[in-house]
């Protein structure tokens, strides 16, 4: 590891003939306020509400199952339960692939499977461009799979020169965000080196720029369009060279644990979602981006958990035969496969094995809140512009694309951590009756401090701001 | 300006713009080369049916505006994977890693399909790097040119020229020439040459030129919105479709020649292309990506199904189709109905038959441990009778019970999905062709009997097609979608949108065109690929028309 102050990086870049990195300008003098920062965490295949849901509401909720490595006394005070939320603007409720197109979007699905309309991290990082080098990053652990109605891959929407939006995949390898992140931060080499080095990128960018744009205006309006949108995206690709320029917060240039691991491979699933989430703490204390996702798997995810690690025990034995295929007495680790199996889904059913697959389930779902610990304590380490540290001012919101393996996409299990620095109540379970999801999106961006966020997505399914979790 | 308009291309009624009158009659018209309405004809071509100023959509109501403006084509990672080799000799797998993609016509070559963001952006970048380190070392292999004889400006300026004719796929412009030239002197005032080289083939490797496949540049428009394909970019668009990769040197050398001026031209090119090895990719891009047999290696079918499973079945299906369509020219019915194209000798004859019966299309439309009828009828309703995706209504139980001891599976899927009203209407469609396929078990393996040593019902109704009809089991339903007009209309209709990058609904008569062309050839797919390539939406481009 290899901090660097602002400080010290500038001066690394002092003595250079550098142009200034343009985002300089644009943050304030003496960043005392802190900005507000969200991620959007992913995972598969639902929960099971009843371990999931805190048995009291109010302040201070008792701590649930599955929440359990959230409920530390580091954490707690960030922990936040909402219950009692739909996902239902899709107009393909009880699927996961209308769980997927809607989750992040609240909008409608289209025929072809994506969403109707921009996810809410494209939605903040647009109203927040120009303050970090990245308007919003996507990070994946095993999601490569097609942008189609099988592949059930993306949650985030942007809108696309084509017209309508288009879905952003969330990037599995970690080399590969890795080089996208942090490749252009010195760690070795003279500056006039480096500086020759980012100078040459800078120059072969430019060129290309105008290349596009030089061809632009020789073609039809749509191709135009097409041409004018890469020429842009390669314009602010040029401006992050260099970058970043650590707004006052400590940045850290993390390492990368093992840069040539395969992310395809199951057995890598741990080790790729730990450089993932190091990286994405690392791009928030650098302040390369405010809004990323993390998404654990695509929707109905086909994952065998003995392919990731057999010794976690994520297998269960079904009662009976299900509809998705195991058969009775079959012993599975295959998630979607367990999913399927309970046929009650109250953890006290009389039936053993609806317990045996109910408690998987649930150790499943409490091995992803550990994850989600431990970004949150990775958030924790780092200091901020305001003396506090990232996590303060940071919400993590954990969304799924459907409640339970049944499909049901009523009363979902959102939880979060943070509190966007005060904006926003922590340590408190607040229960709805039937309000959308949307609805959260519009409380995010109000606590943020965004005007235009009375509601959320697709009309007649956000209601506004869900009032009492504002501070 | 002028529109290609080739010989044999006769679909071809004059539409002026704003008109729409009559009806879609299937009518086709020859060119006329009298109509007053038409420009000069381009003295360069000389097919003798060049056109127009109103192109000449195939069927009367079809007013050629209809036809939504063609979007600009970015390479596929398949296209670049394969282009890189070609450019390059190597360096193909660098796209492995590229962001996935696919379209709103199922297919990667969807104009729409190819998605742009940051980190699209950033993989060219990274991609161009790469390459053109390794390129830079090979130099001599890549474009040969001693610096120390022909000077270093001589050597910048010659591999200008070349790589860059090869990255355009057609020769620069001077003015082109100049400026990648004056790049790299820029360059040179502070990096080695040879680093300034790299950077030169970094810039051509991240161009416009180089990904996109740029149509219609400075085209003055046809009033009805249409430009001609020069030589250069058919060529381009033929090899791509055809091969998946750049032009070979051949191809754009007869396209500068005038070797690809009328439609026997490149009718007779593309015959000798399908031919050559190369020929495979077409037949195996296409299938995989319709079939969708890419998904193959990664399912979960039990202990006995590996990625190699996976694979020898994606390798089987990909060979039915070669050896069938480029090897014995066999007909759509024949790809049906045919037992001799089958790599495994296990197959049993008397129950497999055609490529439904294929074991990779039966595992990709099942439950890991069992048949699934309701995968197995969608699969047939959308991908082969071409209805659209209609999924269940919101907020309803799928969940169907297992079969036991007195019920079969097929009674509880027929108990949920009949019953009940809003489930009905679509899976009295879906549902009877599953069933009929239910034989076979998750692997693709033939059965007699169920778990519970019941025999299958594999009996039904075909609905919603032309040889609508009872069938007693998959055989009789394989004859009868093998004779069925709305499945043969169905597979051009999915070539349509692998050929022409986009989906048929805004204007279906060029679609319609193609459909007669396939019925009255007997189904012949060869014949069908030969009347994408020469029609005037493969030959021309369609733009917006300004106001």
């Amino acid at each position: 590891m290899n901090p660097m102050s602002r400080r010290s990086l500038l001066r690394t870049a002092s003595g250079l003939a550098l142009p200034l990195p343009f985002l300089a300008d644009l943050r304030p003098a003496h960043a005392a306020v802190a900005p507000k920062r969200v991620i959007f965490m992913f995972t598969s295949t639902g929960s099971v509400r009843k371990n999931w849901k805190p048995a009291t509401v109010g302040a201070n909720p008792a701590p649930s199952p599955i929440l359990k490595p959230l409920a530390t006394a580091d954490l707690k005070p960030y922990l936040t339960a909402l219950s009692g939320i739909n996902i239902e603007a899709s107009g393909a409720s009880g699927t996961h692939r209308g769980g997927m197109a809607t989750c992040l979007t609240a909008q409608s699905m289209n025929s072809d499977c994506s969403a109707n309309g921009p996810s809410i991290d494209v939605v903040l990082g647009e109203r927040l461009k120009g303050m970090t080098p990245f308007q919003t990053l996507q990070f994946g652990v095993s999601t490569r799979n097609p942008p189609n109605c099988t592949g059930n891959s993306m949650i985030t929407y942007r809108p696309s020169a084509k017209g309508g939006f288009e879905g952003v995949f969330a990037e599995d390898n970690p080399a590969v965000m890795y080089e996208r992140l942090f490749a252009n931060l010195p760690s070795g080499g003279s500056d006039a080196a480096i500086a020759k080095s980012w100078m040459e990128d800078r120059s072969v960018l430019d060129f290309a720029t105008a290349e596009y744009k030089r061809l632009a205006t020789r073609l039809g309006a749509i191709d135009r369009a097409r041409l004018d949108e890469h020429a842009t995206l390669l314009r602010s690709l040029e401006q992050r060279i260099g970058l970043p320029n650590p707004g006052g917060a400590v940045c850290t240039k993390p390492s990368l644990a093992n840069p040539t691991i395969d992310p395809q491979n199951p057995r890598n699933f741990r080790a790729v979602a730990e450089m993932q989430m190091d990286m994405l703490a690392a791009s928030f204390a650098c302040d390369l981006t405010r809004v990323a996702t993390l998404q654990f798997t695509t929707g109905e995810s086909g994952l065998s958990w003995d392919t990731v690690d057999a010794s976690l025990g994520f297998r269960a034995t079904a009662g009976h035969a299900t509809n998705n295929g195991v058969d009775a007495g079959e012993t599975t680790s295959w998630w979607h496969g367990i999913s399927h199996m309970p046929v009650s889904w109250d953890p006290a059913s009389a039936d053993p094995s609806d317990r045996q697959s109910l408690d998987v389930i649930t150790r499943i779902q409490t091995w992803f809140a550990d994850r989600l610990a431990s970004l949150a304590l990775r958030l924790m380490k780092y200091p901020d512009v305001d003396g506090k540290t990232i996590l303060d001012n940071t919400l993590i919101v954990w969304t799924t694309e459907v409640a339970e393996g049944n499909h049901s996409h009523k009363d979902m299990p959102y939880t979060m951590i943070g509190n966007l620095g005060g904006a926003l109540k922590s340590n408190v379970h607040l229960a709805y009756n039937g309000r959308q999801h949307g609805d959260i999106f519009a409380t995010i961006g109000t606590a943020m401090g965004l005007t235009g966020f009375e509601r959320f997505g697709r009309a007649g399914f956000s209601e506004g701001v869900l009032g009492d979790w504002l501070r | 300006m002028t529109v290609f308009r080739p010989a044999s291309l006769i679909f071809v009624v004059t539409v002026l713009v704003g008109t729409n009158t009559g009806a879609c009659t299937g009518q086709i018209e020859p060119v006329d080369s009298d109509d007053p309405a038409r420009d000069v004809p381009d003295p360069g071509r000389t097919g003798g049916s060049r056109n127009t100023g109103t192109i000449t959509p195939k069927e009367d109501e079809c007013a050629p505006t209809l036809i939504p403006p063609a979007g600009l084509r970015r390479l596929t990672r398949r296209q670049y994977e394969q282009t890189v080799d070609d450019l390059l000799g190597g360096g193909a797998e660098i796209s492995k890693g590229f962001a996935p993609e696919g379209g709103s016509t199922g297919f990667d070559s969807a104009s729409d399909g190819v998605l742009l963001n940051d980190a699209v952006i950033e993989q060219y970048v990274r991609a161009a790097r790469t390459l053109s380190g390794d390129a830079v070392k090979k130099l001599a292999g890549v474009v040969p040119c001693d610096p120390v004889a022909k000077g270093e400006s001589g050597c910048a300026r010659a591999i200008v020229e070349e790589f860059g004719r090869r990255a355009f796929r057609r020769s620069l412009t001077n003015e082109e020439v100049n400026r990648y030239t004056g790049f790299f002197a820029q360059t040179r005032m502070n990096a080695s040459y040879v680093r300034s080289l790299e950077l030169v083939l970094q810039a051509f490797l991240i161009s416009p030129q180089f990904l996109y496949q740029i149509q219609g540049l400075d085209q003055t428009v046809s009033r009805d919105g249409w430009v001609a394909l020069t030589p250069n970019e058919l060529a381009t668009r033929l090899s791509y479709f055809l091969w998946d990769t750049t032009p070979s040197d051949a191809l754009l050398e007869l396209a500068a020649t005038g070797g690809l001026d009328t439609a026997e031209q490149v009718k007779g090119q593309a015959i000798a292309m399908l031919k050559a090895e190369n020929g495979n990719r077409l037949i195996r891009h296409f299938f995989s990506e319709w079939l969708d047999l890419d998904r193959l290696p990664g399912l979960v079918r039990g202990t006995q199904f590996t990625a190699s499973t996976g694979n020898t079945m994606r390798t089987e299906a990909e060979t039915y189709f070669d050896t069938l369509i480029r090897g014995r020219n066999a007909s759509w019915q024949e790809l049906l109905t045919s037992q001799t194209g089958f790599a495994n000798a296990e197959r049993d004859p008397a129950h497999h038959l055609g490529f439904l019966t294929l074991p990779g299309i039966l595992s990709l439309h099942a439950f890991p441990n069992d048949a699934s009828p309701i995968h197995r009828g969608v699969f047939i309703r959308e991908q082969l009778l071409c209805e659209p995706h209609i999924p269940p209504p919101a907020n309803i139980d799928v969940m169907v019970p297992p079969p036991d001891s007195t019920t079969t599976a097929r009674q509880q899927l027929e108990t949920k999905t009949q019953e009940v009203s809003p489930c009905r209407s679509c899976h009295e469609r879906i549902n009877p062709p599953g069933f009929a396929f239910d034989g076979f078990d998750q692997l693709g393996k033939w059965r007699d009997t169920d778990r519970q040593g019941r025999p299958f019902d594999t009996s039904g109704m075909l609905i919603g097609t032309d040889k609508d009809g009872p069938f007693n089991n998959h055989r009789d339903l394989i004859e009868r979608l093998s004779t069925s007009a709305t499945a043969s209309d169905c597979f051009v209709t999915q070539w349509f949108r692998y050929g022409m990058a986009r989906l048929e609904e805004a204007d279906e008569c060029g679609l319609r065109a193609l459909q007669n062309v396939f019925r009255e050839s007997g189904g012949d797919v060869g014949a069908l690929v030969l009347a994408i390539v020469t029609d005037v939406e493969f030959l021309n481009k369609r733009v917006e028309v300004s106001p």
